[in-house]
């Protein structure tokens, strides 16, 4: 398949006049591939992979135009040149027939779109916005978008008053993020290196996938240091631990109070660094000095002996011993997950590990330089924010960088926002509830920068402005750090390794020609080179030097120290009590808090999740080799223990439904041990509703699909595992 | 040479439908669908084709080795039996190498076997063989026709030579793999030699009855012909009973077999997935039937004895196809011999492609069977 | 020449696929045609359960049984170990297929078998295999035991060492580090 011109492509499509145009020069072409293969030059291009927000630094092979492969950046703090298999996926997603390949304008309400022109894409959508803006105030105007990839609407916003920059968070870890900041002044991650034990409860790196992180845990482990693994579900880092333990789901907090307990009680905890480092001791010693192993061990279904040995087992190591902060699990979970979040920072504390060889370090980090500011114009004063994150009276507690995604529709109806503009994000199936987020659609404008014809596009949008492949476009550059400790921070950045073969931009232009088209001059007057060259400047990188190692180490500037700590809190200490919290009337200290919902009944169990290795979330079931290998391995099938199937006379494969408060859904079943009885798990990947995205469509079901949209009033999480549903056999 | 009309009759135009089903299947492997027309896997690469390939070659070997009986052992009662046993070699060996063909993906780069043989496989040597079984199948039946029986006897002497090693061969092709318990070891050897007598046998009572159904053969009288029919009833009877005893003790043994892939492949044969085929087609319709209407007859009815050739067939049929897929239902034990095998068999069955090119090439042979018999002097 | 051959450590494999799929893409291969297998084994029952994941691929056997049954010689061994397939002469008739106890051949869209080649044109420029470079556990290491400096001595020569389907003597040039789980 040659790459069909622009210009002609256009010409193709603007030919065909009905309801949805599909993709002319897509299609993953494996005859090209193997005959691509064979001959022409081969010429390698940096870049960062797109698969998950952990950016692997790659090294993109092209021959004769074409994607051949890619590898690992061995340099890059998060690969260390090692690619997953979701890695690998993604960049031939660049050949994805599922990508949408101009702007489309919607125009009915079965999901029929019809493609235009970037310059009618701009004109409207502009016009558009300004109208809105000028009738309503900025203020209505919502960015919803992942978060931490662009700062582009932020300039924007700037401009127009509005301060609804939304990040999908609350799905993923606003608990976790919220705590850390409010306890210690922000994350802090674990040195595998130099740990001797290591415990990780709703953590599995080997499913949601660091690859520097499981390269340097077996390395750990075959030098001799013990991993602990605690998760209601046999994951994939339990394969290679040195013990897996089921806990009940909903109930690691009580475990957890456990251990501080043992901690506290036996004497194991670093008193000297408590002493020195710690605000709050007291206060929660004496809310939890009842809350014995014993106690943990009813509620959690640990046995208090194993809670106790482990507790001896991390005080014996520490410093060289943590509980991993995690990301993902129990970070957006339970009604208790504030909690849980919090009572992992006291038992890192107790550990006296923060800043310690084998213990957590905060990231290492840099700034960029900027491009000299282009626009000189008016900006507006910012209205409050619409979902209510960090105001008074709404959600006070929560981040107002993350923001509240998961109830945009109740803001539309009660006509706080009349423009939503997706980046990157898709609620529509990572969020709670995809009925209720269809609802988005009743916004008076809604706009889609994403780059395949996901849900959120096909049900919602107005203007689908497609975003290009990683491939496809050269950015400003990031910083390397994060999720596990490095020394050093590092700088890497995209280059554009492929020619785009369809219609699609970079958001840098579509964010040129929408504010041009909104009337606002010279708002980004730089080409992203330029912001590149801007961005390295102060660092003494040359952009020739980035793209020639792909990515850069600077100093390193967080390494082990004894003294001197000190966390960027209220206090300058770790915060046991978080005052925010007295603030607004809780306690500051965290206590045993139940689950929200609890199975009870014979057919009753807790759907929970994870993450399965070979797929990235719900972004990768259109892809034909990612999808191969879920065919092979059944990986739809919803987990369930032998003992539970064996009661309700389910063997494997068999169909079952599933009902939830919300909606009722077949599935088939894995029958397995490696799973706490109370409750059946889903992989996050599943349940593609668009039909556009072919392969994945029908495949499975989603959590996302059983519970409803709920916003916790702390943290502004969605609770995504209070969800019991009941199971019968049958139905397909 | 006669030259007579060729009178279409019902059977032409059988035979003529189920050629063209056969083409179909063939159109539809080499434009339409590639290799998904047929049915088979990496994990089970040998099917139905194979089991057709195996099915006509040694029914035209057995045909050879019981027609032989008039060139080779000088039985003359078999003699009238020679013209059509040969015919029938040819075009079942000839059907067999098509079936064969369409198999393979690359049939046109058989000539490696001339350029770059491989002599450890076994598969050379069956090309090797059954090649020269044909050329020699073509030559017997030249000289035969021609009536010269002293350089047809010549032939057929070394042709009976080769056509046990290459029966013999054919079964080592199966026997040679160690990675199939089922089938490694020198059992399909002599299954091969067996079923090719019951093959032979059943082929030449089919003929037999067809050629003499009006009992007008010159220079035999009626009480030979059916003193050679009650032979070759004899012969099948006698065969049926041998292979029969041979089934048994392979499935006994490998039952009991230490090796456990072999066990629970016999066990899939005769209890699980291939149950039904087995016992009904293999046991049922291929032996105990055809065994109950000779036996019953006291092999005088020709009738009958057709009917339990045209069983017995279909029983062959079956027989191949069960022990093809025997051999390959079992998911290897990759890690080592102890390992526990995982309770699911590899999936297979035969596509409507597959079906129709066996099918088709019964249809060829009846259709040129039904030609020679008016255009040749076959008595 | 070179003496090439592959440990495999399953006890670090989390079974991630990434092996399989690296392959693919630098083999331009299609989604249905994969060279990797990974065999997975859930021992125990709960809560005591184990995990063994173990990596399969062709093993590049010295007394190879498809290079013994292929009539034509279209699979043939280079000098350095490696096994291959010389496509032109392949008839399909796959009894290499029939024959290979690891299931390592699958069959391509033009009707010959493939499978593993150990990355046989990048190693001989001193790259590593894809499945080698792209695992983040390292659970692959592929060497040359022509150098006398290569870990793979060492590796290999381990009592801990075992190989697949030993009863078969087909002398695999794949060593996998013992099972250290029940």
């Amino acid at each position: 398949m040659q790459p069909i011109s622009r210009r002609s492509f256009l010409k193709l499509a603007a030919a065909a006049t009905t309801a949805v145009a599909l993709p002319q020069g897509l299609k993953i072409d494996f005859q090209a591939f193997a005959e691509e293969a064979k001959a022409g030059e081969v010429t390698k291009v940096p870049s960062l992979c797109n698969g998950c927000s952990s950016y692997c630094g790659v090294w993109v092979y092209v021959k004769n135009g074409r994607l051949w492969k890619i590898e690992g950046n061995k340099t890059h703090m998060k690969s260390r040149g090692h690619i997953c298999a979701r890695g690998h996926g993604v960049a031939q997603n660049v050949y994805n027939p599922g990508r949408v390949t101009q702007p489309m304008k919607r125009i009915d309400d079965q999901n029929n779109f019809q493609p235009i022109t970037w310059e009618q894409a701009f004109q409207e959508v502009g016009q558009k916005m300004k109208a809105l803006v000028e009738e309503h105030g900025g203020d209505k105007f919502v960015w919803l978008c992942h978060g931490g990839k662009e700062s582009y609407a932020q300039q924007f916003m700037d401009i127009i008053g509005s301060d609804n920059y939304i990040t999908h968070y609350a799905t993923c870890f606003s608990a976790k993020t919220n705590i850390w900041q409010n306890m210690a002044g922000g994350m802090f991650n674990s040195d595998f290196d130099n740990a001797k034990t290591m415990l990780f409860v709703g953590r599995n790196y080997a499913g949601g996938i660091i690859p520097a992180a499981m390269k340097r845990i077996t390395q750990a482990k075959s030098k001799g240091a013990k991993i602990i693994v605690v998760d209601p579900r046999f994951c994939e880092l339990a394969t290679i631990a040195d013990e897996w333990i089921p806990i009940r789901p909903g109930t690691d907090l009580a475990f957890f109070l456990g251990i501080a307990h043992t901690l506290i009680s036996e004497d194991l905890y670093d008193k000297k660094f408590v002493a020195e480092y710690v605000y709050g001791f007291e206060e929660f010693w004496a809310h939890n000095k009842e809350f014995t192993a014993d106690k943990a061990a009813e509620i959690c279904g640990i046995p208090a002996e194993k809670i106790r040995e482990i507790a001896r087992a991390l005080a014996k190591d520490a410093p060289q011993a943590f509980l991993d902060p995690g990301y993902h699990g129990l970070a957006a979970h339970y009604q208790n997950s504030n909690e849980t979040m919090a009572l992992n920072v006291i038992i890192n504390a107790l550990l006296g590990n923060f800043w310690k060889a084998g213990g957590l370090f905060p990231a290492a980090s840099t700034t960029f330089g900027h491009p000299e500011a282009t626009y000189y114009g008016p900006v507006a004063a910012k209205g409050p924010r619409v979902d209510g994150a960090g105001v008074s009276g709404e959600y006070p507690l929560v981040e107002p960088s993350r923001g509240i995604p998961q109830r945009i529709p109740d803001l539309i109806e009660k006509g706080r926002v009349k423009i939503v503009f997706f980046y990157s994000y898709n609620p529509l199936r990572s969020a709670p509830e995809p009925e209720y987020q269809k609802k988005i659609k009743n916004a008076d404008l809604v706009v889609s920068i994403n780059y395949d014809w996901n849900e959120t596009s096909l049900y919602t949008a107005h203007y689908i402005l497609p975003e290009n492949h990683y491939l496809e476009r050269t950015e400003h550059p990031k910083v390397i750090n994060g999720n596990i400790y490095w020394p050093a921070a590092q700088v890497a950045t995209r280059f554009k390794a492929l020619e785009s073969t369809t219609s699609s931009l970079a958001l840098l232009d579509i964010m040129k020609g929408l504010t041009k088209a909104y009337g606002i001059e010279n708002l980004y007057g730089y080409t992203v080179e330029e912001e590149l060259e801007a961005a390295l400047g102060p660092l003494g990188i040359s952009v020739e030097e980035l793209k020639e190692k792909g990515c850069i180490e600077l100093m390193p500037t967080v390494l082990p120290k004894d003294e001197g700590l000190t966390f960027s809190t209220f206090t300058g200490k770790i915060e046991f009590s978080i005052g925010a919290w007295r603030k607004e009337g809780y306690l500051g200290v965290p206590t045993w808090v139940p689950p929200l919902v609890e199975p009870k009944n014979a057919n009753e169990f807790r759907l929970i999740h994870g993450k399965q290795p070979w797929h990235s979330h719900i972004m990768t079931t259109n892809n034909p080799y990612l999808m191969a290998i879920t065919k092979e391995k059944n990986g739809t099938y919803m987990w369930m223990n032998s003992s539970r199937a064996a009661e309700l006379g389910i063997k494997e494969g068999d169909w079952v439904t599933v009902t939830s408060e919300i909606t009722s859904k077949q599935v088939q079943v894995h029958v397995t041990e490696g799973l706490h009885p109370e409750c059946v798990w889903l992989p996050s990947t599943y349940g593609t509703f668009s039909e556009k995205l072919e392969l994945g469509y029908g495949q499975g079901v989603n959590y996302n699909d059983f519970i409803p949209a709920r916003i916790d009033k702390k943290t502004g999480h969605v609770m995504g595992q209070e969800c019991v549903v009941t199971i019968t056999k049958g139905g397909k | 040479m006669k030259t007579n009309k060729y009178q279409k009759s019902l059977w032409t135009y059988l035979a003529f439908f189920l050629l063209l089903f056969g083409v179909a299947g063939a159109i539809n492997k080499y434009f339409i669908s590639g290799e998904h027309a047929f049915g088979v896997s990496p994990e089970v690469p040998w099917g139905a084709l194979i089991s057709g390939y195996v099915f006509f070659a040694v029914a035209a070997t057995g045909t050879g080795l019981v027609g032989s009986l008039g060139h080779v052992f000088h039985l003359k009662k078999f003699e009238p039996l020679s013209k059509r046993a040969l015919l029938a070699s040819i075009l079942l060996l000839l059907s067999a190498f098509l079936v064969l063909a369409i198999e393979l993906a690359n049939p046109f780069k058989m000539i490696y076997l001339l350029l770059s043989p491989n002599l450890s496989s076994p598969i050379l040597w069956m090309g090797v063989f059954y090649g020269i079984y044909l050329i020699l199948l073509f030559g017997e039946f030249y000289f035969t026709m021609k009536d010269n029986h002293k350089v047809a006897s010549g032939i057929a002497y070394f042709s009976f030579v080769v056509k046990l090693a290459a029966i013999i061969n054919l079964g080592r092709v199966f026997g040679y793999t160690a990675s199939r318990g089922f089938w490694e070891g020198y059992y399909y050897p002599a299954y091969m030699v067996v079923s090719a007598l019951v093959s032979g046998a059943a082929v030449l009572l089919i003929i037999h009855y067809f050629s003499t159904k009006d009992f007008k053969v010159p220079g035999y009288a009626k009480t030979q012909v059916e003193s050679l029919g009650k032979n070759l009833s004899q012969i099948l009877a006698v065969a049926l009973l041998i292979f029969a005893v041979f089934q048994a003790i392979k499935v006994g043994i490998s039952l009991n077999a230490g090796d456990m892939a072999t066990a629970e492949a016999a066990k899939a044969l005769i209890s699980g997935p291939l149950a039904i085929s087995f016992w009904a087609m293999e046991v049922l319709v291929g032996i105990v039937a055809p065994l109950a209407l000779l036996l019953g007859s006291k092999f005088t009815s020709m009738g009958k004895a057709f009917w339990a050739g045209i069983l017995t067939m279909a029983g062959m049929l079956f027989s191949r196809l069960d022990f093809v897929y025997a051999g390959q239902i079992i998911p290897l034990q990759i890690v080592d011999a102890t390992q526990q095998i995982a309770q699911v068999y590899n999936a297979y069955s035969p596509t409507w492609s597959e079906w129709s090119l066996i099918i088709g090439a019964l249809g060829l042979i009846i259709l040129v069977f039904d030609y020679a018999e008016c255009k040749l002097a076959l008595d | 020449m070179a003496n090439y051959v592959m440990f495999i450590d399953p006890n670090k494999c989390t079974g991630c696929n990434a092996c399989r799929i690296a392959c693919q893409m630098q083999w331009g291969l299609t989604p249905s045609v994969n060279y990797n297998h990974l065999i997975e084994q859930e021992t125990g029952k709960y809560p005591k359960v184990q995990r063994m994941i173990i990596p399969i691929q062709c093993q590049h056997c010295d007394d190879a049984p498809c290079q013994k049954v292929c009539p034509t010689g279209a699979t043939y061994k280079r000098e350095d170990g490696i096994v291959l397939i010389d496509a032109k002469k392949c008839i399909g008739c796959k009894y290499c297929m029939v024959a290979c106890p690891y299931n390592a051949r699958v069959i391509n869209e033009e009707g010959v078998p493939e499978k593993c080649r150990f990355c046989a044109e990048y190693v001989a420029q001193g790259e590593t295999p894809a499945c080698v470079s792209t695992c983040m556990n390292e659970v692959r290491i592929f060497g040359d035991l022509d150098d006398p400096a290569s870990p793979l001595h060492e590796l290999i020569n381990n009592q801990d060492v075992v190989q697949l389907r030993p009863d078969l003597n087909t002398k695999p040039r794949i060593y996998y580090a013992k099972s250290k789980r029940g």
